[in-house]
């Protein structure tokens, strides 16, 4: 594996973007928060040890803690966004994420457990150091430039784990029968998830339509390994891990939360730089003018 | 012209495999480069740590890769820890249904009515996101939860409702999935007396002695 340090901007692009699409998830549980964490709402009570529904019983908590909970997780979400505090920020975003994925089964989806873990590695990554609030205010106290790279494990650590769970998916797939069931994904476009555009697509795209996209699907998913490692496949790989990602989200309705988080790090684990970059410098223009003034010296 | 020719330089430097020339150099930390420090920003902690810190993610990702292929880890990994590592796989077989899930409930009156929980479980009312559904999904042949879930439906429902209820049942749809290019509706929720018995699942009721005493005792 190349161990060279790697732009900073991936990760910032990371930190900055999927405590968004994380909390885009969890907004439609904070509103109704008190059907979700208290006894106000409906509580699995607590199953015998080693159940896999159940990996940690945590009891309800009073309607105030929730809200405490709720808003707190919020702030932290956002400070870690925009770069403030982003030590503080992202640790305390983190536990919360946690705490309220093994809280309660019925509400930890892979939005939230994958949250949880990519808070995690942020905050014990350097990000922040750029494109953030923190930058700001260090580069009227510091005399050196700001840092552009990061060491090779604060990227690479995305980036393999994207690769495999795109892996891990395409496997259990195969094994899913679906190599030899062709109607393997019209099948899930039936039920609560259908929003317009499936039902439009489900009643105009023929069958074999929908057995070429689920074949595509798979050979992305299994091949992932392959396409992002190979520097020619890498870019078609991204635009088309982008199109089946935007697809999920447009036609699985709640699912979009998840297609923003997955599509969030594959942008930032393998968009060319120079797109992270443009973006990131829109966002934080006074940012990008004295490292570039840095380099023209 | 040299602030263009530097901006070119800058940009073939700042390639995905790092810098190529010099640079590379002066960015990577060093006794003899201490100024490099200032552009290669590190993860808090000593090197230990963080060597340590990158064991762990490596380990991460071998579990969430094992787990997402069928390997079964809980009696390598603490099952806390094991839950944030089962996250890949979307929609990993083909359906043969679409499920929902209902419920009915006894009336005092002797009635049997649909109940429609939605408003007792306002978070995603309306898709299969919602707690009524999820704990049906994970939990319908769990009968203490499954009496949990009776409670909490009978406290809400006989809040409001004048015609108390005595019992609940539980019960799943199984909609056959459309044949593709066949005329088919849209998703909606429709009456659960519009679905023919055949594609109905019991999967809990109360027993009919104790909805009677419940009615009798003026209420669960």
């Amino acid at each position: 594996m190349n161990r060279e340090p790697q732009p900073i901007e991936r990760l910032e692009f990371l930190r900055m973007l999927a405590p968004l699409a994380t909390l885009g998830f969890l907004m439609s549980r904070f509103i109704h928060v008190q059907y979700w964490l208290t006894e106000i709402g409906f509580v699995v009570p607590e199953q015998v040890s080693g159940d896999y529904r159940q990996p940690l019983y945590i009891p309800p908590i009073p309607v105030w803690l929730a809200v405490v909970v709720s808003i707190a997780t919020v702030v932290a979400g956002l400070a870690t966004s925009i770069g403030f505090r982003t030590r503080i920020s992202s640790g305390i975003f983190a536990a919360l994420l946690a705490y309220l994925a093994l809280a309660d089964r019925l509400e930890a989806f892979t939005v939230n457990k994958l949250g949880t873990v990519l808070a995690i590695a942020l905050f014990a990554s350097p990000a922040g150091a750029r494109y953030s609030i923190d930058a700001l205010r260090d580069r009227g106290t510091r005399s050196d430039s700001a840092p552009i790279q990061v060491s090779w494990g604060n990227v690479r650590f995305f980036q393999t784990l994207l690769i495999f769970i795109y892996f891990a998916s395409g496997i259990a797939k195969i094994r899913g029968g679906w190599l030899k069931e062709p109607l393997a994904l019209f099948s899930h476009l039936h039920d609560s998830y259908q929003t317009a555009f499936t039902y439009f697509m489900a009643r105009t795209v023929p069958g074999f339509g929908w057995t070429l996209f689920q074949y595509v699907a798979l050979i992305y998913e299994v091949g992932a390994p392959l396409w992002f490692m190979l520097r020619r496949t890498r870019q078609p790989a991204l635009v088309l891990g982008l199109g089946m990602h935007a697809m999920i989200g447009i036609m699985f309705g709640p699912v979009i939360w998840f297609s923003l988080l997955m599509s969030v790090l594959l942008l930032s684990s393998f968009a060319p730089l120079p797109w992270l970059s443009r973006v990131l410098g829109r966002v934080w223009p006074a940012e990008v003018q004295p490292q570039t003034a840095l380099k023209e010296t | 012209m040299a602030a263009r020719r530097a901006r070119t330089a800058t940009k073939l430097q700042r390639t995905d495999a790092g810098p190529k020339t010099d640079r590379r150099r002066k960015t990577v930390p060093s006794p003899k480069n201490p100024e490099a420090r200032s552009e290669l920003a590190l993860a808090p902690g000593p090197p230990a740590l963080r060597r340590a810190l990158l064991a762990l993610g490596g380990a991460y990702i071998a579990a969430t890769f094992l787990e997402g292929v069928g390997a079964q880890l809980h009696r390598l990994v603490w099952r806390p820890l094991l839950f944030f590592c089962q996250i890949a796989a979307l929609f990993p077989t083909a359906a043969t249904h679409s499920i929902e899930y209902r419920a009915q409930g006894y009336a005092c009156s002797n009635r049997v009515l649909e109940v429609d929980v939605r408003p007792f479980f306002p978070i995603h009312a309306d898709d299969k996101e919602s707690r009524f559904d999820r704990a049906m999904f994970f939990y319908r042949t769990d009968r203490p939860t499954m009496e949990a879930l009776e409670a909490y439906v009978l406290r809400e429902y006989n809040r409001t409702e004048p015609d108390k209820l005595g019992g609940v049942v539980f019960l799943s749809l199984r909609i056959p999935v459309p044949k593709p290019g066949s005329p088919f509706p849209r998703y909606e929720r429709k009456p659960l007396a519009d679905y023919p018995s055949e594609q109905r699942k019991v999967w809990y009721f109360t027993p009919h002695d104790t909805v009677q005493r419940r009615c009798k005792e003026g209420g669960p």
